[in-house]
């Protein structure tokens, strides 16, 4: 009987509750449109995306939840950040050993800065063996390409800001390198810097352009490139001689949905990259380096590793020769799409291309094995080497490292002077 | 972002080593004076040259202490004369007897500690500064290796060296324990700055109090209280490792959650196919 | 969800397996993934309001020193107690200090060496030597902080 009362009770709730719903739909249909605003997301949603699309076409939109997760986590530490030289570093420090949880919140943002740039490289150099960019989808592809450059944009400049000694050197490096461009490298080196070195007057204006100039632009570009992929599709692996697949060509061939198929694969490749980044924050934290020192540089500074190929293939090549070289490779990626006319977009029917990309990622990959071996000491196959700054090895006698007196006493250094 | 690019390096195949990045060399100018260096290194007489290497490895190099601000005379000078001009203040090898009031120009709590000391009472300072320190190498005395019978047992029988090596490591070993927790745990994140504050403090407690006293009696109930005020920097370096393990631990249950909602989407995607 | 044609149909039931199983795991599963979603935005939200709290903080100091000498007869000196602002006065009873935040809307009183009282600015809230309320809004007098002399210095707490 009871049952019975209750059933009826939640019967009525139901009811009012359906009743109301209803009433709000329709005062929303009223002013907005609610049931168009509707079908036009289903249908996007139910859009089938080709046959073979498959994980690696998830690389974009887990760099757009980096963003996401950046954006969330920048706004987080700028809770706490005070953008000067004289207490940035504090202020980071503070947030990571004083402030709750803030280990967890700049260790996202620091991680997921090298991740957005991983996946963002990665869902590039899938564009390029897919044929993504090419008609009528070249568009996408250069505003794809700006974005990479405002990613970048946001790991050079966030790299100052906790104004340790390895984010101020390797921004003295950085800025050094832009500014030996032929013309206006001087006007750009004073430009970036606010001066002729590195100094507050650098850190607050890296902090302008890092929190309100590439975040707008990073929206702004990543919405026309997000219309463009719903608006065309995402292409498949045909010739472009022929015309684009229609939506129900695409079914019949066997394409899934957008919305859950894709979706759902997407959402899963993102939370096994996300767990990764977990682990790596609490097993592998990024230090906090020494405070910034303009008078002491360490050895060995370089940029971060997404930067390392260029940074590593201008010491082979007389400066204005590898400034203006590493120039024209850029300026050809992002004219991709005009400058590869071949229709075929599948990798096996365009054999050039698709040997010059490999031969491209390897050639980047050893750079950048190149460019962090370089100018450290460690030891191979039992041998102690050094690397000079072009990465090439030289023996070094054991003499030299066994020079240190052994110690078992703490050497006592400190002295008192007079 | 070192170890991003060893992932990085690790997948293409590659095995590679942690990017170590060299310390800083200090910005030591040549306070030794070309003069000296130069002529000094290339003599052919062993006895007259090697002083350069081993004062190049020394801490004295580092801190910008020169042959000069022992030997006197002009370093700056190349002509061999004006150079050793007693005029200048040269006074060649220092007499023995006068190395700890030399040391102790820089050194001064080392020196007030010693010159009162057994050692320094005994005899005209035996053993001195050099004795245990080297002359140009200046190293830190290693008490277990000088305190063997071949340079201390002239004197002295094993088991007093025993209980003194025993006093001295009893307090050392814990201060370069605690520096070594400080440097290990730095890198995860979690402040260690007092542990290190603590361990400098003690370090310098022995220094002032310990060292170079001799006087067993006295430096046993001192080495202790060095020892009792390292307590406070064991308990915070059992919390600062505590907070690491924490750590680990919510990243453990954050990332498992994480892996069990993934689980769920795959057998979800799994329906959408039957 | 007003358009049902264009949304994906579940599976058909047309395989030998009993019809209602496929449809019925999927409904349960997207339960799951519900649930563990909200539940993660929640476990996600826990760390950031953590963060947004303020960190722990040494309180102000709770002793603070004035050299007598500061504060002129009839003069006062605003200086920082416990970590906000407190107003001390040499006054014609000897020293007298308060915290100088106004009960009223936390403004920092003044003292009127003139009137002899301390003024809110803001209201114009104001009050006696002994921080009774004598005229404006406040609603309740200002706090004593004990106050000592030892010889040129003026101690606050402690």
């Amino acid at each position: 009987m009871l049952t019975k009362y209750v059933r009826g009770v939640n019967h009525w709730l139901k009811d009012r509750l359906n009743h109301s719903v209803s009433g709000v739909n329709r005062w929303l249909e009223d002013r907005i449109e609610l049931s168009t605003l509707i079908t036009f997301i289903q249908t996007q949603l139910t859009k089938p995306v080709p046959k073979h699309v498959n994980w690696l076409f998830s690389f974009g939109t887990i760099t757009l939840l980096f963003f996401a997760s950046q954006f969330l986590t920048g706004l987080l530490l700028m809770t706490y950040y005070k953008s000067s030289a004289e207490s940035a570093y504090d202020s980071v420090k503070f947030v990571m050993e004083q402030v709750r949880f803030g280990w967890l919140i700049r260790q996202s943002h620091a991680y997921g800065a090298n991740f957005m740039i991983a996946f963002l490289y990665l869902h590039a150099v899938r564009v390029f063996f897919y044929g993504g960019y090419k008609k009528p989808r070249e568009i996408t592809w250069l505003i794809g390409f700006l974005l990479l450059g405002v990613t970048l944009g946001f790991g050079f400049t966030g790299y100052l800001l906790p104004w340790d000694q390895l984010s101020y050197w390797a921004t003295t490096v950085g800025t050094e390198v832009a500014g030996s461009a032929p013309v206006i490298g001087k006007y750009i080196l004073l430009t970036l810097r606010g001066g002729e070195n590195v100094t507050g007057m650098t850190l607050t204006r890296f902090f302008a352009v890092h929190v309100i100039v590439l975040p707008w632009l990073f929206v702004f570009l990543v919405s026309l490139h997000l219309v463009l992929i719903r608006y065309k599709g995402i292409s498949t692996l045909d010739s472009t001689k022929g015309p684009e697949k229609s939506v129900e060509d695409l079914k019949q061939e066997g394409g899934k949905s957008f919305f859950p198929n894709h979706v759902m694969k997407e959402l899963l490749v993102a939370l096994l990259v996300f767990t990764g980044m977990l682990i790596f924050i609490v097993y592998a934290p990024l230090p906090l380096h020494e405070k910034a020192d303009p008078f002491n540089t360490p050895v060995g500074v370089k940029p971060e590793w997404y930067f390392l190929p260029m940074y590593q293939v201008l010491k082979y090549f007389p400066k204005l020769v590898g400034i203006i070289g590493t120039g024209l490779v850029i300026l050809g990626l992002f004219l991709l799409p005009f400058l590869d006319r071949s229709p075929e977009r599948h990798p096996a029917r365009r054999p050039v291309a698709t040997t010059l990309g490999i031969l491209f990622v390897c050639v980047a990959v050893i750079l950048t094995i190149l460019g962090a071996l370089a100018e450290t000491d460690r030891t191979m196959f039992g041998t102690r080497y050094h690397f000079d700054t072009k990465g090439v090895p030289h023996g070094i006698a054991e003499s030299d490292s066994a020079a240190a007196p052994p110690t078992s006493t703490p050497p006592e250094k400190d002295m008192k002077k007079e | 972002m070192k170890r991003l690019l060893w992932l990085l390096v690790c997948l293409v195949g590659v095995p590679l080593l942690p990017v170590r990045v060299m310390s800083a060399e200090p910005p030591a100018a040549q306070p030794g004076g070309s003069g000296c260096l130069t002529c000094h290194a290339s003599l052919e007489d062993e006895e007259m040259s090697k002083a350069v290497p081993a004062w190049q490895q020394s801490v004295h190099k580092t801190a910008g202490i020169g042959c000069q601000d022992c030997h006197g005379g002009s370093p700056k000078s190349m002509v061999k004369e004006q150079a050793h001009d007693p005029n200048a203040g040269y006074i060649g090898i220092p007499d023995p007897t006068a190395v700890p009031e030399q040391c102790g120009k820089c050194h001064q709590v080392q020196r007030d500690n010693y010159i009162p000391s057994p050692h320094g009472t005994v005899g005209e300072f035996i053993p001195n500064c050099v004795d245990c320190h080297s002359d140009h190498k200046v190293v830190p005395a290693d008490v277990v290796k000088i305190s063997t019978p071949k340079r201390c047992g002239d004197c002295h029988t094993d088991d007093i060296l025993d209980q003194f090596n025993g006093v001295i490591t009893g307090v050392l070993t814990p201060i370069a324990q605690a520096k070594q927790a400080a440097a290990d745990l730095r890198p995860a994140g979690v402040p260690v700055d007092h542990i290190d504050a603590g361990a400098d403090l003690a370090r310098e407690m022995f220094r002032q109090k310990v060292s170079h006293v001799f006087v067993f009696q006295t430096i046993v109930p001192r080495a202790d209280s060095v020892k009792a005020s390292l307590k406070k920097v064991d308990t915070d370096i059992r919390a600062a490792r505590t907070e690491v393990s924490t750590r680990r631990k919510f990243g453990i249950v954050a990332a498992g959650f994480l892996v069990i909602l993934a689980g769920f989407i795959w057998l979800y995607r799994r329906t959408l196919s039957e | 969800m007003a358009t049902p044609d264009t949304v994906p149909q579940p599976a058909k039931p047309a395989r030998p397996k009993p019809p209602t199983r496929p449809g019925g795991r999927r409904r349960f599963l997207e339960r799951c993934l519900g649930a563990l979603s909200a539940a993660g935005f929640l476990g996600a939200l826990y760390p950031i309001t953590r963060y947004l709290e303020p960190p722990p903080e040494a309180e102000g100091a709770s002793r603070v020193e004035i050299a007598a000498s500061d504060i002129p007869f009839g003069g006062s000196k605003t200086v920082i107690y416990r970590g906000r602002p407190a107003i001390v006065v040499n006054g014609p009873n000897g020293f007298i200090a308060f915290n100088a935040v106004c009960t009223h809307l936390g403004c920092v009183v003044k003292w009127v060496e003139t009137g002899q009282e301390f003024f809110c600015p803001c209201h114009g809230g104001k009050f006696d030597q002994k921080g009774q309320v004598t005229g404006g809004p406040p609603p309740q007098p200002l706090v004593a902080i004990s106050v000592a002399q030892s010889g040129e210095k003026v101690i606050l707490g402690g």
